[in-house]
């Protein structure tokens, strides 16, 4: 666990062997990687963002413990319904107060107790929502994406948690079309509006810090630009010419 | 969304359309949504395609036992790893000691990894004897995840495409609040287990574009022409009388249906553009 941006964004989670086991993994990679949720610290209570594999489960519930004040309030987002990022509710639910869970797209979330919060946000657009009493964070609705996706930036730290996008970080020389295997039907489209649409988001926002689901986080608002810059020229690199 | 138990389906020898539908209020109208499973029962050996909802963990092991009776489940194949395909692997595999998950089991071992030991990868192309009847593993031509696989049973002559060929068969009022993200795709109560033949009537492009271009998104920005080449050639080496979508009613009608679905993608493709 560390500090994403210090006391308000923690990093949870841990280690997997990227290698051909792993879907996501580029070809001839062996390497460790980080896969990754988060913990946004509220004054009355806490947002999870997914909540990491199953492999995990007993050290983020061990994180958890240790960041959170006993019968904390809790609300979960998932910035996707994938199961990297949803099979740990139900251990979270059994040992912490989960308000509601939030999330984005058809398919149904293994929660049992909490309130489901199925929300719409349209491809290119974002939408600010209070997910807990006092925390109000800007789920942005990317062009990036696969299946329904949300990206959750945090007004008040400058966070901007990535889901499935920027997960190059982390190896010695991190390549940044390495990121971008899991979307390969940009091979066959246009990507000049994705490309596009990751530069607005960037260029709207005060993103001091990029989080991704897997791989490790972009800390400092020019490392942040420039891992943008780079990424949009890869998408733009990757579609039909 | 609730879930409401419907009786399996027998489709031919040895194959049972298994799971439920889970049913939600669209525009103050009730619709359902099939979340399905497909067992392939050999001499040999038995086959579940897809493991269906968690909701449906109950009724779908009701229904295995009512067709299985004594015997084990000895194959889950999940198409892919998504709650609705592979969300009850837990469960199966206690119940069935014996059981293998195959497939392309890439990721399964980082969400189950107490079950690490039982996945065998079996690579598109590669087949199981079942008994009487062969299961062939195919590659997904329409998918979203990268670990997707389609399959074929030479029995039933049934082809299995997980998220593809998923058509509603009416599509909701137009000024409704379906947004961009709304995509399952519904029929109305009545109408569950319905042979694509047995509807009132057979989806319009129209209807089938709907329901395409919601369900993968993607396939708005790419031309899939290629894909449905590579579907028709698999087509004419492995005679298919069935094509069961993990989400759309079985489709007995194979050659009007992949008509329908390329005009629908081509359709979707045109007006994403
Ligand atoms: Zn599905
Ligand atoms: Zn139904």
């Amino acid at each position: 666990m560390s500090g994403l941006l210090s006391g308000r964004i923690y990093r949870l989670g841990g280690d997997i062997e990227l290698d051909e086991r792993v879907s996501w993994c580029p070809p001839g990679v062996r390497r460790t990687q980080a896969v990754n949720c988060y913990l946004i610290k509220g004054p009355s209570g806490s947002v999870v963002v997914d909540t990491g594999v199953r492999l995990h489960q007993e050290g983020i519930i061990e994180q958890l413990d240790r960041l959170l004040s006993p019968g904390e309030p809790l609300s979960i987002v998932l910035t996707r319904t994938e199961m990297e990022c949803c099979l740990n509710i139900p251990a979270i639910e059994e040992r912490f107060p989960v308000g509601s869970v939030w999330y984005t797209g058809g398919i149904t979330v293994p929660r049992s107790k909490a309130e489901s919060k199925r929300i719409a946000v349209d491809p290119g657009t974002s939408m600010r929502v209070e997910v807990l009493d006092g925390i109000v964070v800007e789920l942005v609705s990317p062009l990036l994406r696969l299946l329904p996706t949300l990206w959750v930036f945090d007004p008040e730290s400058g966070g901007l948690l990535t889901s499935d996008a920027f997960t190059h970080g982390g190896s010695a020389g991190p390549e940044t079309r390495e990121g971008l295997r899991k979307f390969r039907w940009f091979t066959g489209a246009d990507t000049s509006p994705i490309a596009r649409n990751i530069g607005d988001i960037f260029r709207d926002r005060d993103v001091r810090a990029v989080g991704p689901g897997y791989g490790t986080p972009f800390i400092g608002r020019d490392m942040c630009l420039e891992q943008a810059g780079e990424l949009a020229r890869a998408i733009e690199e990757m579609g039909i010419q | 969304m609730k879930h409401d138990a419907v009786e399996l389906r027998w489709l031919a020898d040895g194959t049972y359309w298994l799971g439920g539908c889970l049913s939600a209020s669209a525009q103050g109208q009730e619709v359902h949504y099939h979340v399905s499973s497909y067992l392939v029962v050999g001499s040999e050996a038995t086959l579940l395609v897809d493991t269906g909802d968690p909701a449906h963990r109950a009724l779908l092991l009701a229904q295995l036992e009512l067709v299985l009776g004594e015997r084990p489940l000895d194959y889950v194949f999940p198409t892919h790893p998504e709650i609705p395909h592979a969300g009850n692997l837990p469960a199966l595999l206690d119940k069935y000691p014996g059981a293998l998950v195959v497939g392309d089991v890439r990721d399964y071992h980082l969400h189950f990894p107490e079950y690490r030991s039982r996945l065998r990868t079996q690579a598109a192309g590669s087949r199981i004897d079942l008994g009487g009847r062969e299961f062939r593993f195919l590659p997904a031509f329409i998918r979203d995840l990268e670990n997707t696989l389609w399959g074929h049973d030479d029995g039933a002559r049934m082809m299995f495409v997980s998220d593809g060929f998923s058509f509603i068969h009416d599509v909701p009022a137009a000024g409704g609040a379906a947004s961009e993200d709304d995509d399952e795709p519904v029929h109305l109560p009545g109408q569950c287990r319905l042979l694509s033949g047995e509807m009132p009537e057979p989806p319009t492009v129209d209807q089938a574009a709907y329901g395409t271009g919601r369900a993968l998104y993607w396939t708005k920005f790419v031309d899939v022409s290629d894909a449905f080449d590579g579907i028709e050639a698999v087509l004419d080496m492995l005679p298919t009388t069935l094509i069961g979508p993990a989400h759309g009613n079985v489709i007995n009608d194979v050659d009007g249906m992949l008509r329908t679905s390329l005009a629908a993608h081509r359709k979707v493709y045109a007006e994403g553009r």
